[in-house]
């Protein structure tokens, strides 16, 4: 977008510098107004972008002030998932839809008459979290996001391998990320230290076999004990 | 195929016709006058450069209604630049190559020949007044007027053409539509006659086409950008309406209450006066107005019985709720204020805060009107609705006290206009809502309390006065 911007002024610039040459200062005056009509249409296309991120960004706080999810446990998930992505080298469109389903995974909780506990789903039922990705799903489905976000989020309580050791092929692997980023947050997010981080991490290795994909969980272990810092 | 074809009628058919055999006479008469090669090579570059914009402004646009008059300016440079029958030649690759709903030889025909009668009739007005010798010496001051006035011809002959197709095609709304784009006539020939002869001029000028095509990219970002923020805004409406539905999904009696306090409010704006800006505003006000539920516990939106004061204390929360959960959308302003004192009265006793009167936000007032107006006209599956009639008589029995009269006026006023259509019964509703019995509330005596000090105070007193009428029923009265 920044990009966009100074391609526009440049090409402004040098269209009323030609025009001002060849026709003299009248060309000041006149050419300038359109040109900067269309960067003001710039500007106002970044408000409504920060706008329609910030009610994206309510919408995933909303489950938090429902009691229903940690304070910050979307935005928590969000950037972990975000950090694993880069890690395991997704583009910017991926990373861009792997955001939004991390931000709005709890949507589905709403459904919930009582809160669960901590508001850890990892250790929920299976079809008590199929439930609640389901309903997230459909209502994600009505925010224009794109629509793989709503499939994504309805993939996340999916295991990496079925019983019988297969793989879905369908699965997303933005659902299979988001997965070891919530279970990550639900499990060790009370604040403890790295030592904390490195035996949740270890409880997350335990089960590479058919819950978590390795791949997300080592790149997980890079993201959260790089140099200790808070992931 | 068949069916499109009967969707056309004979008489847009006939119409069509006659403006492809004008165009056709007026183009092919003058074409050879067309001579030099320079003219020939212009009209090309033009045309490629048309047909490029008109491609890029469709996918932009991918979906909705391409805005069509984004690549005008080239056009308009066409005429400046060009002899008439050249001009009109300029649009004719896109408009024949451009994907069209069928009948679509009738349309790409339409198209071609409504644009090059514009161009051509642009250029000629350009040309009866000298322009193109002013242009030539870049005479700019002296410039403007053929070049002004071939904007004007242009967008004229445009929206007439497009008037015309329009009244033998189209029905209702799509020909009032046609008259704004008239008024709007000079405006945009103002815009596009600018960039269009600045295109000229550069075009004139030692750096020939590619200065020209220089003058277009600042205005190809601008039209791909508006195009982006179109479907930006579209999704900010959707992602609305999801905070809407998760409210929905955790307090199912409420199911589409949301949409309609937004349109009740926006009726009420219109009598009010309020300009689209703060209507839009308003509506989305009064769409998110119990947002703040989502902070109150599923199990009390859904309970049954009386609430407890501790249970009501955390239900009456929810306008603050609301107020912070929308805390980080920056452009709704008023609407937060709104949101907020939802359930203020304008005698002092409602909630949070306990303003009185004007004190409460102006949209505040609206939303408190339009919100107790759908819930007394909407069936829930614990009561029956009211009709509308009733609803607006109680409602004007608590104006002043309750409600701001004006709100009130407003809404009676806009409801005397459009047909009001209440929460569709549900199927199984239909059958076991109860009837209600009317009893007139009383306002619940209330402490009026100075923020939130009194509030524990104010719900307990709110409680005891809908004890008496039962459950349930009052519901809507706290909502």
């Amino acid at each position: 977008m920044a990009l966009v911007r100074v391609v526009h002024a440049l090409a402004a610039v040098l269209c009323v510098g030609l025009a001002v040459r060849e026709a003299g200062w009248w060309a000041l005056p006149l050419f300038s107004p359109p040109l900067l009509v269309s960067q003001l249409s710039l500007h106002r296309y970044r408000a409504v972008r920060a706008t329609r991120r910030q009610t994206v960004a309510s919408l995933a706080r909303s489950t938090e002030m429902a009691g229903y999810t940690l304070p910050g446990h979307a935005r928590r998930v969000a950037d972990l998932a975000s950090g694993i992505g880069r890690e395991l080298g997704l583009g910017a469109k991926e990373l861009e839809l792997l955001e939004y389903a991390a931000l709005m995974h709890d949507i589905g909780q709403l459904s919930l008459v009582d809160p669960v506990p901590g508001g850890a789903t990892a250790l929920l039922s299976r079809p008590e979290q199929r439930r609640i990705g389901r309903l997230g799903s459909e209502v994600i489905r009505q925010t224009g996001v794109p629509a793989e976000v709503a499939e994504i989020v309805a993939a996340i309580p999916e295991p990496y391998r079925r019983q019988d050791g297969s793989r879905d092929p369908g699965l997303p692997r933005a659902a299979a990320i988001i997965r070891v980023a919530n279970a990550f947050d639900d499990l060790g997010c009370d604040g403890g230290g790295r030592e904390q981080r490195e035996e949740v991490v270890e409880q997350l290795r335990q089960d590479t076999a058919h819950e978590y994909e390795p791949h997300a969980v080592e790149a997980l272990a890079r993201v959260c004990l790089r140099s200790g810092a808070d992931p | 195929m068949e069916q499109s074809r009967r969707a056309l009628p004979t008489v847009a058919r006939v119409y069509v016709a006659l403006v492809v055999a004008a165009a056709l006479g007026w183009v092919l008469s003058a074409l050879p006058q067309v001579r030099t090669a320079e003219a020939w090579s212009r009209a090309a570059v033009l045309a490629l450069l048309f047909l490029g914009c008109d491609l890029v402004a469709r996918s932009a646009a991918a979906g909705d209604e391409a805005a069509p008059a984004a690549h005008f300016p080239v056009l308009l440079a066409g005429a400046l630049l060009l002899p008439p029958s050249a001009a009109a030649l300029v649009a004719l690759p896109a408009a024949l190559l451009a994907p069209a709903a069928p009948p679509r030889a009738v349309r790409r025909c339409w198209n071609a020949a409504q644009l090059g009668l514009s161009a051509f009739a642009g250029s000629c007005a350009f040309r009866a007044l000298d322009g193109h010798r002013l242009l030539a010496g870049v005479h700019l001051p002296a410039v403007l007027l053929p070049a002004g006035a071939a904007a004007l011809v242009f967008c004229a002959v445009n929206s007439l053409l497009m008037g015309g197709i329009l009244a033998a095609a189209e029905s209702g709304g799509r020909r009032r539509n046609w008259y704004r784009s008239l008024l709007r006539c000079p405006a945009s020939a103002f815009g596009h006659g600018l960039v269009g002869l600045m295109m000229a001029v550069l075009w004139e000028g030692p750096y020939g086409a590619f200065a020209g095509v220089l003058a277009l990219l600042p205005l190809g970002v601008a039209g791909w950008v508006s195009a982006q923020s179109q479907r930006e805004r579209a999704a900010h409406r959707a992602t609305v309406r999801a905070l809407v539905q998760a409210v929905e999904i955790k307090d199912g009696y409420t199911r589409g209450h949301s949409e309609r306090v937004g349109r009740a409010a926006v009726l009420m704006a219109g009598e009010l006066g309020m300009g689209p800006e703060r209507a839009a505003s308003l509506r989305v006000a009064g769409t998110l107005h119990d947002v703040g539920k989502l902070g109150v516990p599923t199990r009390l939106l859904r309970k049954s019985g009386p609430l407890t004061d501790e249970e009501y204390r955390q239900v009456v929360l929810h306008p603050e709720y609301g107020h912070e959960l929308v805390r980080g959308i920056g452009f709704l302003g008023e609407a937060r204020a709104g949101i907020l004192h939802h359930h203020e009265r304008m005698d002092g006793r409602g909630y949070p805060h306990g303003l009185s009167g004007t004190e409460i936000p102006e949209f505040a007032r609206v939303i408190a009107v339009a919100d107790a107006f759908d819930s007394m006209t909407s069936t829930r599956s614990y009561r029956r609705g009211r009709p509308v009639a009733e609803a607006l008589a109680e409602l004007e029995r608590c104006a002043g006290s309750q409600f701001d009269p004006v709100m009130v006026t407003a809404l009676v006023r806009a409801l005397q206009r459009t047909r009001w259509q209440p929460a569709l019964l549900g199927r199984e509703g239909e059958q076991q809502a109860p009837e209600v019995p009317l009893g007139a509330r009383e306002p619940l005596p209330r402490v009026p309390a100075p923020a939130g000090a009194l509030r524990a105070g104010e719900a307990a007193g709110d409680r005891g006065g809908t004890g008496g009428t039962g459950g349930r029923a009052s519901a809507w009265w706290r909502r």
